[in-house]
């Protein structure tokens, strides 16, 4: 079994993000292909948080999605902590995921597991020099859900699995976390407090946020605030 | 690694418990099916193998006395004998004893038939009427044969009882050359009345046919106390009617035939044959030239089917003052024959004791004196002999129609109409003839010229030494029966239903008109030895003169039946083996070598045509032999068990392969969120691997028990190490089978996780607006789903008319033949575990990919059930893409097992292109239901969980 990296630098001062000129198209069965993220650039410093807003549609999810390695590019180049990850597959793009925390908008938790083995889904086929339970343990608490560790993801409700997904995001103490709506479906308090969470990694850990919100609040909170239209980045400040 | 697996399992359970069951009924079936078609290949090669040897391995025969349809057909002709005139020479016989590799070679030359009577005495003093001074009795028999069919009725026998006292001239004082003077009745009053004339002197004038009744007939007279016959016994009130049997004749090897046949042993009483056993010579007192007794073995049963009926009749007074008054005999017997009379009595009689006391007579031939009798032909002289020819046969369909075939009755003898020679002849002769080649052969006494005055007397006489047993004779196995024709005919059982009924299930059995279809076995054996006293030039004359119908006397032998030095087994090298030595005899003698070792018994069908005497049109099945069948049978038991085997495998690792794929196409959203997470292609499979292996393992076990179990509950022979086998199997099998679904799987993309699973077809662009469109679009749009449930479909259709096609072709090459029949039989129990394996793999199949097919879609469900669809809309929308998906596979299945059939096992025929028909309507009807059962299921389920897990 091979070891995962894991834990991140605290003394980056280059950019750990580093777009240039990406894109993604969808085919459609009738028409041109849908353009989802266009000819985008972007560079995003280690130890930030950044929010990503923009109407429904606008190509939020695609492009964490891209940064993820979710999904492949069509055009541009994605560099992330000097490695380029439009390239990648097999081992290394397995090797990437795992250093990039992502907690999906829909969830996304294996229905079969329990949120327990949810959290430390991706660390399960690693032999790791740490207790990889008690970590997992310690991350359900930190999300608050500590007395549901046993429960399977259909016995939870959706701002629990919200927080069950970000726990799991968090296992591999990742120096990137995407985050996509990670407080929608959760109420403002709740919500707070997973954003306060979260801005805590940042200062604790100098984990690099980037996440797609449709709430302007949390949007004022992070440390630059980028808009998105119709794939299209529409402003560049803080 | 293990506790996600496990947890897989036990959240999963009803998807697992259904992998599990599909991989466990398919390994039991795997296991059931192998074991059973090993055991069955065995059983056929063992029967085959036990049968595989008849009496004799080669049938040598002269080229032109095989039909057409015996070398189209690979068949070889029973019943034959009879109709052969030899071609093969002494010399021809020697070459094929001294082929290497040749242990026994006999040979069987026919003589031809020799007619025998026997008196059968009729006692009507029961019948006589106390109170009548004179009277006449009228006993009309009437011959019963062809199962019963033919009633032919033979002339009458008059008895004249009169209570006056008859004076007859004894033997003694009679003078040769006068002629017999009639008896004379003493009236009460002293008056003398010549009755019962004398027949006239035979007027060529006058012939009459030798089955002509009114010929046939005679009048007995019986005085009161007092009288005397010839003899000078005390006279009795007692008709002696005359049963005539044609004993055919032929020669045989002593020394052969006791190896080939074991005749040896069959000898009932006196005694066998000295080897290489030649005729005696002899001399009569007074005669100048003398004659050979050949030595016969007479068989101690007549073997054809003969009874004799009996009608007593009183004639009116007025018919014993006819014989007072009627000086001429033929007219004395017509005007009785016309007579009216009243019904007495009626009475069958069996044949058997006037056989054997004819039997016994020939071997007391010292008692009798070879010169007895010489006028009624019970005689032990070879004056003269018949011969015929084989039977007209045109083919006709799939076998042979016989056609009646006249001939001139005058060959069988000098007609007369004075109730002597004419009764020489069985009046079966007057019925139908399908033989023309009818000759008789007089014997010439070699030109020795007898004296002026004297009797012209034969040179050839025959001297039984015992009498044998047909039923002791070795025939070998029934399964493998080859013809011995020289002992024994079984006769023919009706080919169709008309002729069964018309025989009431009996055989049709050779009868005494040898010019029938059926011929009589030899009843009596001489040696090859005495074959000269008959065959050499000069010794008989043959009418009539036509150069076919002469004796053979360069080739008297007509087969050589030969058997093989040492084992032959059925292995393809004893097979070339016998090969070698068949070719080598042909090629030495230039006759025809018929290979009859591993051959059995085959119906042949021939139409025979309607007799003279009730005998309907026939249609009989003669058992010919069918060459070859062993090495078919086994060949086609190898060709099975390859096939079932085969067939069994594809067909359980396509059902595996298939729930796998389904079984891993319903996680593939998992496999996604895994990889998103950053498991490796190797994690997944590492996953995916201890799931399989999980399962196989568990399924083994189960299908090891199951397998076990069916074979227990019916009965089955399965080896233990077979079903042990089956764990093993079941992991390979599931790995295998699992392998590929689950390489695939591990590279998921894992978009499928954020975009959904649904095909935008262009084709669809109209949104489904009615229940059974939506259910359509359903399958077009998941093709992947729909193309898993028509493929569990196809398999179990494609599987089950493979497996008719091999059954029914297993049966096609088989059947016909009695071991072939036995062998299809004993595999009939295999072939109904495979239809039956076959069927619920293929249920168990369709109803799992199904199964998981709806669990897959809980939360689409769930949903439906969330917007107010009721418990019947949901139904119908998943039967209705059930059925579409059965139409599908079951068409595509019906198609790609018809090619199958067509290409491996030999052919597709109507009854399976029906099966196939089924097995898709079944298939369809089997796909609907199944997904009514997982639907009800999930319904009960809360639907709040079926949305959250989906
Ligand atoms: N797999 C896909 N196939 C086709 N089109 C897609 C696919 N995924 C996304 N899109 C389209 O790409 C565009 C961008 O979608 P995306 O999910 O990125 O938007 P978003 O900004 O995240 O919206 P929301 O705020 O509603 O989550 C949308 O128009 C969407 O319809
Ligand atoms: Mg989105």
């Amino acid at each position: 079994m091979e070891r995962t990296s894991v834990g991140a630098s605290t003394t980056v001062t280059t950019p750990l993000v580093c777009l240039t000129g990406v894109r993604k198209a969808f085919p459609l069965p009738d028409g041109p292909p849908l353009v989802a993220v266009n000819d985008v650039s972007l560079s995003i410093d280690a130890g930030t948080a950044i929010a990503l807003t923009g109407p429904s549609g606008s190509g939020k999810s695609t492009l964490l999605h891209l940064i993820g390695a979710i999904e492949r590019s069509d055009g541009g180049s994605i560099d992330v902590g000097g490695q380029e990850v439009t390239g990648l597959s097999g081992r290394a793009l397995a090797a990437y995921r795992r250093r990039v925390g992502f907690v999906f908008q829909r969830f996304h938790l294996l229905p079969t597991l329990t949120a327990l083995d949810n959290v430390m889904a991706p660390l399960i086929p690693f032999r790791t020099d740490f207790d990889k339970a008690a970590r997992a343990r310690e991350l359900l608490a930190m999300v608050g859900l500590a007395d549901r560790a046993a429960a399977l993801p259909s016995r939870l409700s959706g701002g629990q699995q919200q927080r069950v997904a970000i726990a799991r995001a968090l296992i591999n103490q990742p120096a990137l976390l995407l985050a996509d709506e990670p407080t929608g479906n959760l109420d403002s308090q709740t919500g707070t407090a997973i954003v306060d969470l979260l801005l805590r990694l940042r200062d604790e850990q100098g984990t690099t946020l980037v996440m797609a919100t449709h709430d302007n609040g949390i949007a004022a909170r992070c440390d630059r605030a980028l808009q998105m239209r119709d794939g299209r980045l529409t402003s560049l400040d803080s | 690694m293990l506790a996600i697996a496990a947890s897989q399992w036990r959240v999963r359970l009803r998807r697992s418990v259904a992998l599990l069951s599909m991989i466990a009924v398919a390994v039991a079936g795997f296991t059931l099916l192998t074991g059973a078609a090993v055991t069955s290949r065995l059983d056929a090669v063992g029967t085959v193998s036990a049968n595989y040897r008849p009496v004799y391995d080669l049938l040598v025969r002269p080229k032109d006395a095989v039909l057409p349809l015996e070398r189209e057909r690979n068949l070889v002709q029973s019943g034959q004998l009879a109709g052969m005139r030899g071609g093969i020479t002494p010399a021809q016989w020697r070459e094929i004893q001294a082929v290497q590799g040749v242990s026994v070679a006999a040979p069987v030359a026919m003589i031809g038939y020799v007619m025998r009577t026997v008196p059968v005495t009729v006692d009507l003093s029961e019948h006589l009427d106390p109170n009548a001074e004179r009277q006449v009795l009228r006993v009309q028999p009437t011959w019963l044969t062809d199962a019963g069919l033919s009633h032919i009725p033979d002339g009458p026998a008059f008895l004249y009882v009169t209570r006056n006292r008859l004076d007859v001239v004894p033997n003694k004082e009679l003078t040769s050359g006068g002629g017999l003077p009639p008896p004379e009745e003493i009236d009460a009053d002293g008056r003398r009345v010549k009755i019962c004339p004398a027949a006239a002197a035979v007027d060529q004038q006058d012939w009459l046919s030798p089955t002509d009744p009114r010929a046939r007939s005679s009048l007995t007279c019986v005085g009161g106390p007092g009288s005397t016959d010839r003899e000078g016994r005390a006279m009795r009130p007692v008709v002696t009617l005359v049963w005539t049997v044609p004993f055919l004749m032929a020669a045989v090897d002593p020394d052969s035939e006791a190896a080939l046949a074991g005749l040896d042993d069959a000898v009932t009483s006196g005694r066998y044959f000295t080897p290489a056993e030649a005729p005696t010579q002899r001399r009569l007192d007074g005669m100048p030239y003398p004659y050979s007794v050949l030595p016969v073995l007479v068989a101690d049963q007549p073997q054809v089917d003969s009874t004799l009926d009996v009608a007593v009749q009183r004639l009116n007074p007025d018919a014993a003052e006819l014989v007072r008054t009627t000086a001429d005999d033929k007219r004395l017997r017509a005007a009785l024959g016309a007579e009216a009379g009243t019904p007495v009595a009626q009475r069958s009689t069996p044949l058997r004791k006037p056989y054997q006391d004819m039997v016994d007579r020939m071997l007391r031939p010292d008692e009798l004196g070879v010169e007895y009798d010489l006028a009624t032909a019970n005689t032990m002289w070879l004056d003269q002999f018949w011969t015929v020819g084989p039977p007209k046969r045109v083919q006709s369909g799939d076998g042979l129609r016989a056609q009646p075939d006249p001939y001139d009755l005058k060959i069988w003898g000098q007609g007369a109409d004075d109730g002597g020679s004419s009764r020489h002849v069985p009046m079966e002769f007057a019925d139908t003839s399908v033989r023309s080649g009818v000759a008789v052969h007089r014997n010439l006494s070699h030109g020795y010229e007898a004296q002026p005055g004297d009797v012209q007397m034969p040179d050839a006489a025959l001297g039984a030494v015992g009498t044998f047993d047909p039923a002791r004779i070795s025939l070998g196995s029934a399964l493998s029966a080859v013809p011995m024709d020289t002992y024994f005919n079984p006769g023919a059982e009706g080919a169709d239903e008309a002729s069964r009924q018309a025989l009431g299930g009996r055989r049709l059995a050779p009868n005494s008109n040898v010019t029938g279809l059926l011929s009589q076995p030899p009843l009596m054996l001489t040696t090859m030895d005495a074959l000269p006293a008959v065959f050499d030039p000069g010794a008989y004359s043959t009418e009539p003169s036509y150069p076919e119908y002469q004796l053979n006397t360069a080739a008297p032998i007509s087969v050589v039946r030969v058997r093989l030095a040492g084992d032959v087994g059925v292995d393809p090298l004893s097979r070339e083996r016998v090969r070698v030595i068949a070719e080598e005899i042909a090629q030495r003698t230039g006759l025809q070598v018929d290979i009859t070792l591993g051959s059995s018994p085959t119906a042949m069908t021939v139409h025979y045509p309607a007799g003279n005497y009730g005998r309907p049109d026939l249609a009989v099945a003669e058992p010919w032999v069918q060459k070859g069948v062993a090495a078919v049978l086994v060949r086609a038991a190898d060709r099975k068990s390859v096939l079932l085997s085969v067939l069994v495998l594809a067909v359980c690792a396509l059902a595996v392969l298939n729930a796998n794929t389904a079984a891993i196409r319903a996680r593939r959203t998992e496999f996604g969120i895994l990889t998103c997470l950053g498991w490796g292609r190797r994690h997944l499979l590492k996953l995916m691997f201890i799931e399989i292996v999980g399962i196989g393992l568990a399924a083994g076990v189960a299908g090891t028990g199951l397998a076990l179990g069916i074979a227990l509950g019916l009965g089955l022979n399965i080896a233990w190490s077979h079903t042990l086998l089956a764990v093993p199997a079941a992991v390979a099998l599931a790995l295998l089978a699992g392998g590929w679904p689950a390489w695939r799987a591990a590279r998921p993309d894992p978009g499928e996780i954020i975009r959904p699973a649904v095909l935008g077809l262009a084709v669809h662009r109209q949104a489904p607006r009615r229940l059974t469109t939506l259910a359509l679009a359903n399958l077009a749009r998941t093709p992947g789903r729909t193309a898993l449930g028509a493929m569990s479909l196809m398999i179990g259709v494609a599987a089950l008319t493979m497996l008719l096609a091999i059954t029914f072709a297993f049966r096609g090459a088989l059947t016909g033949t009695l071991l072939g029949d036995a062998v299809t039989l004993q595999a009939r129990a295999v072939d109904h575990i495979a239809v039956a394996v076959t069927i619920v793999l293929g249920i168990v199949s369709v109803a799992d990919v199904l199964y998981l097919n709806i669990s897959e879609r809980a939360a689409e469900f769930a949903l439906f059930g969330a917007v107010g669809w009721t418990d019947a809309m949901l139904n119908r929308l998943v039967v209705v893409e059930a059925i579409g998906m059965g139409v599908i596979g079951g068409t595509l299945g019906a198609a790609a097992g018809l090619g199958a059939a067509a290409v491996f096992a030999g052919g597709v025929t109507a009854p399976i292109v029906w099966c196939s028909a089924a097995a898709l309507v079944f298939g369809v009807a089997v796909s609907a239901a199944s997904v009514v059962v997982p639907i009800a299921v999930l319904r009960r389920l809360p639907t709040a969980q079926l949305l959250a897990e989906g």
